[in-house]
């Protein structure tokens, strides 16, 4: 008995070897034809068509809730969503799709981008790959990261939107609910420095305009209030003294429409930001010039030497 | 003899998994300078901003206004001063303390004689030296008119010497804090003449005389306390005496040039004035405190002879009466 099994084995680790083998072949290669021939034992062909079967978009989010800008900059916004495929993800990341960030108030996702209420992806739209989608199985994760500009629309309406086809023309759709994008008061001013030259008691200076610019996403007006000016000798400056316009210059010799005084006044500027949805580079900010004069009072007080003081300029939002 | 000692297979695979972190956190560090330089680009930007506001306040020149000496003729006074005064607003657009905090000279001075730099002295020029010093308030002579003007009135003590001309002026320079400078002149104006006398002695006492002889000489000075050159008018009074006959008056004798000769008589006197040449010139000298030029008249008398008696004390007037020669 002993002697029987023995001469046995080798034919049983040759079938245990071929059985191996077999599988091995189906399982890489189920179309490929069995051995033919004749022999102690025999294959049968088995083949299978796997259908092709749709993408799946779940959990599309975006990772802020409200979105706050940051005034003159990029906030960096992020729109994921999880996609699955049974045909795997392969069939997922051979296809492609995008994402687009949107104002639903003001336009669809069907939007060119914009930095003001479009924001696409355009990676997707010449495939999708590993880097893009990453994921196992047959579930990716698609993220989108996309710096937003200072003027996104002020909306409680932005959605996060998301098309997917995969190699077997197969897709799905799916968007968030709104999200908000904050009012965002951004301003900045053209010059550092008003220098309104060398002047005589008694006088009024030229014209210093003064650019503002608004950097958020909001109509402005201006808050406007200074300090009297400080001098190296002699007696200072009333803050009253610096007079300006918001519509046009001064005219020669004259004040200006107002007289700046040490608390916030505000001023009907209506700056508007940029609302432009015609093409998608770096947004430019908006513009209006503000007019200056100092004029020099007299004094009993002797030469003033050079003076100096602050000048604020507060953004509001335009009533 | 330098062996080297080739590292194992796990030594290499150390090496290599720190290079790879080198790398990872060079990149790392690039990648964060790079976003840390975009985001200090817009650093500035802010729902506020602030601007300073400059302004260089000009250094003007002051202005002298119409400068004024006195407001008519200048009358002295004989032998003693008169209070004059010249005045002027100044004006700086830097304001007063400008003008009170700089310095400035105002001078009185003889146009035909001296300039306005002239040294001061009684005659011909007064100045301001206080006011070359500057100082608060320009030493109490400028008073505040407004915020950047002043009035400046220099009055001065102007002796009985001062030139009698028609061309004394005042003028008037400022210079600022900032040294800037401004001067102005006034107009001319006269000082008129001034005919000023003093004598010597109250009393001429001729001592105690015999009838028939005459006195010793007996000086009388005679001083100019004016600006003119003056001759003197001289006339007297018969000498009453406590009794007895009077002594008339052409008794008694004088020269104006020198003592009169012994026993002898000079120009004698009478009850009407008559006119000598003295010629007594006014002190002209550059003194800032003048004194009286002076020349010395000599006199005698000579004591009658009376039938009456004894006269006791007699006494008498001289006038001493200056004239401009």
């Amino acid at each position: 008995m002993c002697d029987i099994v023995s001469n046995n084995q080798p034919n049983f680790l040759i079938f245990i070897a071929i059985f191996l083998l077999l599988v091995f072949f189906i399982r890489v290669e189920p179309h490929v034809t069995a051995f033919a021939g004749f022999n102690s034992w025999n294959t049968t062909n088995t083949t299978v068509t796997e259908s092709s079967e749709n993408p799946s978009i779940s959990s599309i989010a975006i990772d802020q809730h409200p979105v706050d800008l940051v005034a003159g900059s990029t906030r960096t916004v992020s729109c994921s969503a999880t996609v699955s495929d049974d045909n795997g993800i392969a069939d997922i990341q051979g296809g492609k799709g995008n994402i687009t960030i949107y104002d639903s108030a003001v336009t669809t996702s069907a939007c060119s981008a914009n930095k003001f209420n479009c924001y696409k992806n355009t990676t997707y739209s010449s495939g999708l790959d590993a880097n893009v989608c990453p994921g196992s199985g047959s579930e990716v994760t698609c993220n989108f990261t996309v710096p937003m500009y200072y003027n996104a629309n002020s909306s409680t309406a932005w959605k996060c939107y998301m098309y997917i086809e995969d190699q077997g023309a197969n897709n799905d759709t799916d968007e968030t609910t709104d999200k908000t994008i904050n009012d965002l008061t951004g301003i900045d001013i053209g010059s550092a420095t008003m220098n309104f030259g060398t002047l005589s008691p008694g006088s009024f200076s030229d014209n210093i305009s003064q650019a503002i610019y608004n950097y958020g996403n909001i109509i402005l007006d201006v808050q406007l209030n200074g300090t009297n000016m400080t001098c190296g000798a002699g007696e200072n400056i009333g803050v009253g003294n610096l007079t300006y316009n918001i519509t046009g210059e001064i005219p020669d010799a004259s004040w200006g429409d107002y007289n700046l005084s040490g608390t916030l006044q505000n001023r009907d500027f209506n700056l508007y930001p940029n609302r432009s949805t015609t093409d998608d580079s770096i947004p430019t900010s908006p513009t209006n010039s503000t007019y200056w004069k100092l004029y020099l009072p007299m004094s009993q007080a002797g030469s003033r030497g050079t003076c100096t003081g602050t000048i604020w300029f507060v953004g509001n939002p335009s009533s | 003899m330098l062996k080297i000692k080739r590292p194992s297979q796990t030594e290499e695979k150390n090496y290599s998994t720190n290079f790879l972190i080198l790398v990872v956190v060079f990149l790392a560090v690039i990648l964060f300078i790079n976003a840390e330089s975009y985001m200090t680009a817009f650093a500035g930007f802010n729902s506020w901003n602030t601007s300073t506001s400059q302004v260089v306040v000009a250094n003007e020149t002051p202005s002298v206004g119409t400068v004024n000496l006195q407001s008519a003729a200048i009358t002295l006074t004989a032998g003693s001063t008169t209070t004059i005064g010249c005045w002027a607003q100044i004006t700086d657009t830097n304001g007063r303390d400008d003008i009170l905090t700089g310095h400035g000279n105002i001078t009185i001075y003889d146009d035909t004689a001296v300039d306005h730099d002239c040294t001061a002295n009684a005659y011909t020029c007064y100045r301001n030296l206080t006011y070359n010093t500057g100082g608060s308030m320009l030493n109490g002579i400028c008073s505040n008119d407004s915020s950047t003007a002043v009035t400046c009135n220099f009055t001065v003590p102007m002796y009985y010497n001062a030139k009698n001309t028609t061309t004394w002026k005042c003028h008037m320079e400022v210079q600022d804090n900032t040294t800037e400078f401004a001067e102005a002149n006034s107009t001319n104006r006269v000082v008129n003449n001034l005919i000023g006398i003093n004598i010597g002695s109250s009393t001429m006492d001729f001592g105690t005389i015999s009838p028939g002889a005459f006195s010793d000489n007996v000086s009388q000075e005679i001083s100019n306390y004016g600006n003119v050159i003056i001759d003197v008018q001289l006339n007297g009074t018969t000498m009453n005496c406590d009794t007895g006959e009077d002594i008339g008056v052409g008794n008694l004798t004088y020269n104006v040039t020198g003592e009169i000769l012994h026993a002898s008589w000079g120009t004698n006197l009478t009850g009407s004035l008559v006119e000598n040449q003295l010629n007594l010139y006014p002190n002209t000298s550059a003194v800032t405190t003048p004194t009286a030029t002076t020349n010395s008249t000599y006199w005698k008398l000579f004591l009658p002879t009376s039938d009456q008696g004894s006269r006791g004390t007699c006494t008498g007037t001289i006038w001493f009466l200056a004239v401009i020669d």
